[in-house]
C-alpha cells in the first residue's frame, strides 16, 4: 500500500469536514474520487498532501507516518498534488513553471531544464514551452498543473477536477495523459464530476459523501450502487 | 521611587495625556490605511505640517491654538488637491509604488519646512503654556488641552463614521470599494473625504501638540514611527483598536521615561510593537487569520 | 512589479545572443570606464562616485531580500551599521585591522539576521508587517547603539587617523574608497546575476510568487527567505565597514537613521527590484537628481525637495524600474 489513511479527520470549529475516512491505495492505482460538492474530497486532498493538519486519525505514505509532517516535506517524500483552481506562476513561461518543480528533485539548472523538457513532452505543451503562464487557456494552464506536479518526480499524485471545464476531445485528451502518467509508474488520485472520465479509466472508485466514506468499488458496482445513485449520481443517462 | 503611587500616578497620567494624541493619529492613520488602503510613510509629514502651522502662528504673533480653524480650512483644499491630482493615482498601483510615493512626498513636505525654517528647534507657546497642578500631580498645561481637544477629535471622527452618511459610506468603501459604487456611493468622493479628513484631523493634532514640545522637522519620522505601532498595535483598520494603540505606546513611552531613561523609549515602544507582531500580528481587536 | 525582475523577464524574453553580446560588451566598457573615471574628475566629482557606488552596493545587497525574495525589510540599516560598529569598535579598542573587523562584522551581521529571521519568518511575518518588525529591529539597534557607553554611546566611535598607515587599515584618499565601493558593488552585480539564474533564485521567485504552491514543490519557504535575508546581511556588512572608514567614524544616529533605513530601499525600486542592474541605475540616476538641483541651491534642503519630488514622480511614470524600461524597449527593438 503506497498511501494508507486511517481514521482521517478534520473539524473546522464545530463544522466536519471529514469525518474519519480510511482508504487503501496500492501503488500504480488509478482511484477515481467522487461526490457532491462540498462532501470533502479537496480537503481531503488538502490532508493528504498536507496542506491541512489532520485533527484526528493517521496517514501513512510508502510505509512510513507522515501525519505531522507539513507540505513541502511530503513533498519532498513524493506526494505532489494540482489545485482545483489552477495556479501557474504567472510571471513566468510554461518552461520555467514546470523547472520550478524538477527543482523539487535536483539542485542543477541544466538537469531541470532537461526533466522540464520531458514532462513538457510528456504533457504535450512542447508548442506552448515559451508561452507566459498567465496567457494560457483553460485547459493548457491545467496540463500546466499536472506538468509542474509531474516534474517532482512523485510517487502519488492528486489531481483535483483536473477535467472541469473542458471540451470532450480536451477530456479524452486528459484521460490519456492520465493512462500514460500511469503507466509511467506514478499512482494517480483524482478528483472528478465527469462521469464518462471517470468510469471509463479509474479502476476504483470511492463515493464520499459529509466527509466520508459512502462507497467504495469498481465502477460497475459503484454504478449499481442504489444509495449513491440516490445521492450523487441520479438515473445514469448514458456512460 | 515606582512605589509613590502619586509618582506613578504622575507618570501614568502624563503618558495618558500624550497617548491621547498619538491616538488621534493613529486613528487617521488606520482609517487612510483601512479605506484607501494605502501604506501612507507621509503621515508623519502631516504631523510635522501641523506643527510648523502653530510655529507660523506664533511667529505672526498669533497664539498656535488660532492656527487650527484657517490651516483645517486652506489644507482641506491643498488636500483635496493633493487627493485629485496625486493620491487617486496612486492608490491603484501597487504597494511598493505607493510606499515610494509617499516617501517622496514625506521628503518633499519635510525639505519644504527646512527651507523655511532650518533645522533650528522652534517653540511655539501659547496663553495655554505652563504647568498645574491637579491634586498632587503636576500637570503640562498644553498636554492636557492637546489631549481634550484630540479626545474629542477622534471621538467625533468615530460617531461620524458609525453615525452620519458620509460615515457609512466611507465604511462601505473601506470594506468593498466596488459592491459599494453598486449601490449609488460615489466612491472616488469617498475616498477623497476620507483622506482629506484623516489628513486635516492629523494636521490640526500638530497644532495642538506644538506648544507642548520643541518642534524640529524630525519629528516627521517620530510620529510615522509611533503611528506605525499604535495601527499594528491596535488593528489595522480599527478606529477604537488605533485610540487604545495610541494610548498604550503613550503609557510605555512615559514608563519607560520614568523607569528606564528617555533615551530608551523608542526601544521600548518599538520593542512592544515587535512581541505583537510577533504574537498578535492581527493586533487587539483582529481576528487571527488561521486554518 | 515583480514581473520585471530578472527570473520572470529572461522566462518571456529570453536574450539573444547578439543582444548578449551587446550586454558583456557594454558592461566591459562600464567598468573600464568607471575605474578610469577619477582620474578625470575633481575632488568634487570624486565624492559623487563615491556617492553613487556607495549607495549603489547598499541597495544592491538590500535587492537580494527585498527584490529577489521580494521581502520589503525596511530593517537593513541595522546590518550596515553592525558592520560599521564591529570594524570600528575593533580597530580603536583592540588595535586590529579594519580587514579584520570587516570579516567580524559580516559574521555578526549574518548571525543577527540568522537569530532576527528565524524569528519573524517563522512566525509568518509577512508584507507590512515583515516592513515594520525589520523597522522595529533596527530602530531597537539604534537606541541600544546609542546608549550602550561600551559602544561609545550617543557619539558613537571616532575612527582615528593614522597617516602613512599601510593599506590594511582602510585609510585611503576618497579615491581609494571610490574603487573600494566599485569592486563591492561589481561583485555584488555578479552575486546578483548567479542568483537570477540559479536553482536558489528561481525557488526565490516561487516562494515570492505564491507560498502555497511553493510548498506544493518542496519549498519550505521560511528556510529559503532566511537564507535570502542572511545573504542581504552579510553583504550589507561591508558596506557599512568601508562606509565608516570612509567618513572616519560611527554613531547610530547618522548610520541607523530613519532616513537611512528608507533610502537603501529607493535605488532598487527605482531602478528595478531583482534586476542585476537596477540599484546601480537607481543610484547613479537619484544622485545625479540631487546634484544638479544642489548646483541650483536656492536654500538648503532644496535638493532634499527636488529628491522628494522625483521619488513621487518616477514610480507613476516608470512603475517597474528603470532597468526593466531598458531591457523591454530593446528587446521590442529586436523584434
Amino acid at each position: 500500500m503506497i498511501l494508507k489513511l486511517r481514521d482521517v479527520a478534520k473539524h473546522f470549529k464545530g463544522l466536519v469536514a471529514v469525518d474519519g475516512v480510511t482508504l487503501d491505495v496500492a501503488p500504480g492505482e488509478l482511484v477515481g474520487i467522487i461526490g457532491r460538492n462540498g462532501a470533502g474530497k479537496t480537503t481531503l486532498f488538502n490532508l493528504i498532501a498536507g496542506r491541512l493538519q489532520p485533527s484526528g486519525g493517521r496517514i501513512e505514505f510508502a510505509g512510513a507516518d507522515v501525519t505531522t509532517l507539513r507540505a513541502y516535506q511530503r513533498a519532498r517524500r513524493g506526494i505532489a498534488r494540482t489545485f482545483q483552481v489552477p495556479e501557474p506562476l504567472g510571471r513566468l513561461n510554461v518552461l520555467d513553471n514546470v523547472k520550478a518543480g524538477a527543482f523539487a528533485t535536483t539542485a542543477s539548472a541544466r538537469e531541470a531544464a532537461s526533466i522540464a523538457e520531458e514532462v513538457i513532452e510528456l504533457c504535450n505543451l512542447r508548442h506552448k514551452k515559451n508561452a507566459e503562464a498567465a496567457e494560457l487557456t483553460l485547459a493548457d494552464m491545467k496540463r500546466l498543473e499536472v506538468a509542474r506536479a509531474l516534474a517532482t518526480r512523485p510517487k502519488l499524485l492528486l489531481l483535483d477536477e483536473v477535467m472541469a471545464g473542458l471540451r470532450p476531445t480536451e477530456v479524452s485528451a486528459a484521460m490519456e495523459l492520465c493512462r500514460a502518467i500511469r503507466a509511467s509508474g506514478v499512482t494517480l488520485l483524482v478528483i472528478e464530476h465527469v462521469m464518462f472520465a471517470v468510469m471509463n479509466m479509474c479502476e476504483r472508485v470511492v463515493v464520499i459523501e459529509q466527509g466520508g466514506v459512502l462507497a467504495e468499488g469498481t465502477p460497475g458496482e459503484i454504478l449499481s450502487n442504489q444509495q449513491v445513485v440516490d445521492v450523487y449520481l441520479g438515473r445514469p443517462k448514458h456512460v | 521611587m515606582l512605589t509613590d503611587p502619586a509618582y506613578l500616578t504622575e507618570i501614568l497620567i502624563n503618558g495618558l495625556l500624550a497617548g491621547g494624541v498619538y491616538a488621534l493619529i493613529a486613528v487617521t492613520m488606520t482609517v487612510v490605511f483601512g479605506v484607501l488602503k494605502l501604506f501612507n510613510f507621509a503621515h508623519g509629514a502631516f504631523v510635522t505640517v501641523g506643527l510648523y502651522c502653530a510655529v507660523l502662528a506664533t511667529s505672526l504673533g498669533y497664539d498656535p491654538y488660532l492656527a487650527i480653524v484657517p490651516a483645517a480650512l486652506v489644507m482641506s483644499a491643498m488636500l483635496w488637491l493633493l487627493y485629485v491630482l496625486l493620491i487617486d493615482r496612486i492608490i491603484s498601483r501597487p504597494t511598493l509604488t505607493q510606499v515610494i510615493f509617499t516617501i517622496g512626498l514625506l521628503t518633499a513636505a519635510d525639505a519644504l519646512i527646512e527651507m523655511i525654517w532650518r533645522t533650528d528647534p522652534r517653540v511655539a507657546p501659547s496663553i495655554t503654556s505652563g504647568a498645574l497642578f491637579i491634586g498632587d500631580i503636576l500637570v503640562s498645561k498644553p498636554r492636557l488641552v492637546a489631549f481634550l481637544a484630540a479626545a474629542l477629535i477622534g471621538f467625533g471622527f468615530w460617531a461620524f463614521l458609525k453615525w452620519s452618511w458620509w460615515g457609512l459610506a466611507i465604511r462601505a468603501v473601506a470594506q468593498h470599494g466596488q459592491a459599494a459604487q453598486l449601490i449609488a456611493i460615489p466612491r472616488r468622493a469617498t475616498l477623497a473625504l476620507a483622506f482629506v479628513l484623516s489628513g486635516v484631523a492629523t494636521i490640526v493634532a500638530g497644532i495642538l501638540m506644538a506648544p507642548a514640545i520643541t518642534v524640529t522637522p524630525s519629528a516627521s519620522y517620530v510620529y510615522l514611527g509611533i503611528a506605525f505601532g499604535a495601527v499594528v498595535i491596535g488593528t489595522k483598520g480599527n478606529v477604537l483598536g488605533a485610540m487604545l494603540g495610541g494610548i498604550i505606546v503613550g503609557l510605555t513611552e512615559a514608563l519607560t521615561i520614568a523607569l528606564v531613561g528617555d533615551e530608551w523609549k523608542d526601544a521600548f515602544v518599538f520593542a512592544l510593537v515587535l512581541v505583537f507582531l510577533l504574537v498578535r500580528p492581527e493586533g487587539l481587536f483582529g481576528r487571527p487569520a488561521n486554518v | 512589479m515583480y514581473s520585471a525582475s530578472d527570473v520572470s523577464a529572461a522566462s518571456v524574453a529570453p536574450p539573444a545572443p547578439r543582444r548578449r553580446a551587446l550586454l558583456v560588451i557594454g558592461l566591459v566598457a562600464f567598468v573600464a570606464g568607471a575605474v578610469v573615471a577619477p582620474q578625470l574628475l575633481d575632488r568634487h566629482g570624486v565624492a559623487i562616485l563615491v556617492s553613487i557606488f556607495f549607495w549603489a552596493s547598499f541597495s544592491s545587497s538590500w535587492n537580494i531580500i527585498g527584490g529577489y525574495a521580494g521581502q520589503f525589510s525596511l530593517g537593513h540599516a541595522a546590518f550596515f551599521a553592525v558592520g560599521a560598529y564591529a570594524s570600528a569598535w575593533t580597530y580603536r579598542y583592540l588595535g586590529l585591522s579594519p580587514l579584520v573587523g570587516l570579516a567580524l562584522g559580516v559574521l555578526v551581521a549574518g548571525l543577527a539576521a540568522a537569530a532576527l529571521g528565524a524569528i519573524v519568518f517563522r512566525y509568518k511575518l509577512l508584507g507590512t508587517y515583515f516592513a515594520i518588525g525589520t523597522l522595529a529591529f533596527s530602530e531597537i539597534l539604534r537606541v541600544t547603539l546609542g546608549n550602550v557607553s561600551w559602544f561609545g554611546g550617543s557619539g558613537g566611535i571616532p575612527i582615528p587617523l593614522a597617516p602613512e598607515a599601510p593599506w590594511t587599515l582602510l585609510q585611503f584618499q576618497p579615491v581609494g574608497y571610490y574603487y573600494l565601493f566599485l569592486a563591492l558593488t561589481l561583485a555584488y552585480m555578479l552575486l546578483c546575476w548567479w542568483i537570477g539564474r540559479s536553482r536558489f533564485g528561481f525557488q526565490l521567485a516561487v516562494v515570492r510568487d505564491n507560498e502555497d504552491v511553493a510548498e506544493t514543490l518542496g519549498v519550505r519557504p521560511e528556510s529559503l527567505k532566511l537564507r535570502a535575508f542572511v545573504l542581504s546581511a552579510m553583504t550589507a556588512a561591508p558596506v557599512g565597514t568601508i562606509y565608516a572608514q570612509y567618513v572616519m567614524f560611527v554613531e547610530p544616529q547618522t548610520f541607523l537613521s530613519f532616513s537611512m533605513v528608507i533610502q537603501v530601499v529607493i535605488p532598487a525600486v527605482i531602478g528595478g527590484l531583482g534586476t542585476v542592474f537596477g540599484p546601480v541605475l537607481g543610484a547613479a540616476l537619484l544622485t545625479l537628481v540631487i546634484e544638479l538641483t544642489s548646483e541650483l541651491a536656492v536654500r538648503p534642503g532644496f535638493s532634499l525637495f527636488a529628491y522628494g519630488c522625483a521619488l513621487m514622480v518616477f514610480p507613476l511614470l516608470v512603475p517597474s524600474g528603470i532597468w526593466p524600461l531598458i531591457r523591454d524597449f530593446v528587446a521590442r527593438r529586436g523584434r
